[in-house]
């Protein structure tokens, strides 16, 4: 029998310190920090589910992550760092181990080294080390001394070094399946600076359970402070008034009910943030900046099951010789719980050649010719389809291109974004969400004690 | 009554698809989701998952 919709009864009123829209990874990052710093914090999501695009379920019983997979920076990471700061449990963890990636280049497989690995992977693509030397001193300059700007794309800077579409293919395998976008979408200060963060830090975890167990520890912590995350509960408005946020409307179990806070904290992407505040209450400059920066970075995804492993290692596998540079890995090599018995994963992820305009249609038969190219034998090993996603729109990579963030203030007091529309610089996709929550909960503690301190 | 998706809204980002308590539907070869009406219960749970107001409900 379905569920029917409960008509809207008398309007419930409530006071807090904090409220949250939206539990994904930046806005829980922010609530974790200011519950455990005694902010009555009450955070509202609209799915059955908390954590956004960072978390996993079980999908006919095999762990499926709703997006993101794994913790980048180790223990650098803010949502690491987040856990460590409010006291939560140490949660089981596993990495790729050595070597954590394997690149393909022209036919051949070559891994990752521990030191010195750019320059191997150059060398293997180019045979000409002054092409090498070249590429690599322009890189080293551009991280030591000055940075390139951001009005130039990462592959026109690149191209005033080399041609070689080798070496551009490697840059474009890891900006594609780091960023979600293509070398001519990215600017080139922001990939220096995300290499300048990467340095030293990169060791992806993924913890037993998937990303599951890090936001349920995040939403623990929220509770043992006094607050709140409440699912099935969708916030409708933002109330300003005379440029504050005073309270936000939502919609629970049927009800309507108003929520007065110190600080809203809006973790569903600045265009949505503007269109629950009310346009109106935006400057022309801030509504322009927003919708000429703000564009999703997209990817299109699959999972497919087999019979055997077609990695014979838990790390990544960057195709740079395919039609789309496609990232693989089989991550039941790492957690063989995340499929039955005798069965295990293949992830595959690859961008359009245009993230702005794509067909998935064609996208999707381009990486099907790619998968058997890459694995021959996928049919003789069981392979068959699980899942193929298509992020993008409002379920995107990153709500914006990495580079074109808004900041996480707004021209409304009190009001803040967080989550990736609004990641600092050089910090990628659900880091850089957790960061923007982190900045955001440190911004609050320095303005705002918290009620009845 | 039964689920409708609009498909010029859904880009197939499969959010519905993990959370559907039944298995009720898939992801399609030109990423538009497809309910399986046989098994839908009409528990109306993918209708909160959609973040593209792609799905609803037909009476
Ligand atoms: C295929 C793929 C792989 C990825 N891999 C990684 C990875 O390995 N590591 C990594 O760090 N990142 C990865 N990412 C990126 C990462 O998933 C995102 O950057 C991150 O999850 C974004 O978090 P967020 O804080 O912006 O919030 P979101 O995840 O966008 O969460 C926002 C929440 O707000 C809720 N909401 C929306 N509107 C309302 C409303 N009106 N009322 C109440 N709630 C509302 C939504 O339901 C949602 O739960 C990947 C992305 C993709 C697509
Ligand atoms: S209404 Fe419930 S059972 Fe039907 S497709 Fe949606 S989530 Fe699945
Ligand atoms: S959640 Fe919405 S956009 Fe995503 S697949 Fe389901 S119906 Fe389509």
């Amino acid at each position: 029998m379905a569920a029917a919709r409960l008509p809207h009864s008398k309007m419930g009123k409530m006071k807090t310190d904090i409220v949250i829209i939206g539990s994904g990874i930046g806005g829980l990052c922010a609530g974790a920090l200011l519950a455990h710093s005694g902010y009555k914090t009450i955070v509202l999501e609209r799915m059955p589910i908390a954590g956004g695009r960072y978390t996993s379920v079980k999908y006919k019983g095999y762990t499926v992550p709703t997006a993101s997979w794994m913790l980048l920076y180790g223990k650098d990471d803010p949502v690491y760092k987040t856990l460590q700061e409010v006291g939560a449990p140490e949660i089981e963890m596993r990495g790729a181990g050595t070597p954590m990636a394997r690149y393909r280049i022209s036919g051949n497989i070559y891994d990752w080294p521990e030191k010195g690995a750019l320059r191997y992977l150059l060398s293997v693509a180019s045979h000409d080390e002054d092409e090498v030397n070249r590429v690599m001193t322009a890189l080293g300059q551009a991280m030591s001394e000055e940075t390139p700007s951001n009005e130039i794309s990462f592959r026109d800077w690149l191209f005033q070094y080399t041609r070689n579409e080798a070496i551009h293919s490697i840059f474009q395998a890891q900006i594609a399946t780091w960023c979600g976008m293509n070398a001519d979408e990215l600017p080139a200060g922001e990939f220096i600076r995300a290499l300048l963060s990467f340095r030293g830090k990169s060791d992806f975890r993924i913890p037993k359970n998937g990303l599951k167990d890090i936001i349920d520890a995040l939403e623990k912590v929220i509770k043992e402070n006094g607050g709140e995350v409440w699912k099935l509960t969708a916030v409708k408005q933002i109330v300003v008034q005379d440029g504050e946020s005073r309270s936000i409307i939502a919609e629970r179990n049927g009800n309507e009910m108003e929520i007065e806070a110190s600080v809203v904290i809006s973790n569903i992407g600045p265009k949505k943030t503007i269109e629950l505040a009310g346009v109106g209450n935006f400057s022309e400059s801030y509504l322009r900046e927003v919708n000429e920066k703000v564009r999703p970075s997209v990817g299109m995804d699959y999972l497919f099951i087999t019979d055997k492993p077609l990695l014979d290692f838990p790390g990544t596998l960057y195709t740079t010789d395919t039609r789309r540079k496609v990232s693989w890995s089989v991550p039941t090599m790492m957690w063989p719980e995340h499929a039955p018995n005798g069965k295990h994963l293949l992830h595959g992820f690859a961008v359009p050649r245009s993230t702005l305009d794509y067909d998935p249609k064609e996208e999707h038969d381009i990486f099907m010719q790619d998968l058997m190219d890459v694995f021959p034998d996928f049919k003789k090993c069981g392979g068959q389809l699980l899942l193929r996603r298509n992020f993008c729109g409002e379920w995107p990579c990153t709500r914006a291109w990495q580079g074109y963030d808004v900041t996480q203030e707004t021209p409304i007091e009190n009001l803040y974004n967080v989550g990736d529309g609004a990641k600092p610089e050089g910090w990628i996709v659900g880091s850089g969400a957790a960061e923007s929550g982190r900045i955001v909960a440190r911004k609050i503690m320095e303005r705002i004690k918290p009620w009845g301190r | 009554m039964a689920i409708i998706v609009n498909a010029a809204k859904c880009i197939g980002c499969g959010s519905c698809v993990l959370l559907c308590p039944e298995e009720a539907l898939d992801v399609s070869p030109s990423f538009v989701v497809e309910v399986d009406s046989e098994n839908c219960t009409e528990c109306l749970t993918c209708l909160d998952c959609c973040s593209n107001d792609a799905l609803g409900e037909s009476t």
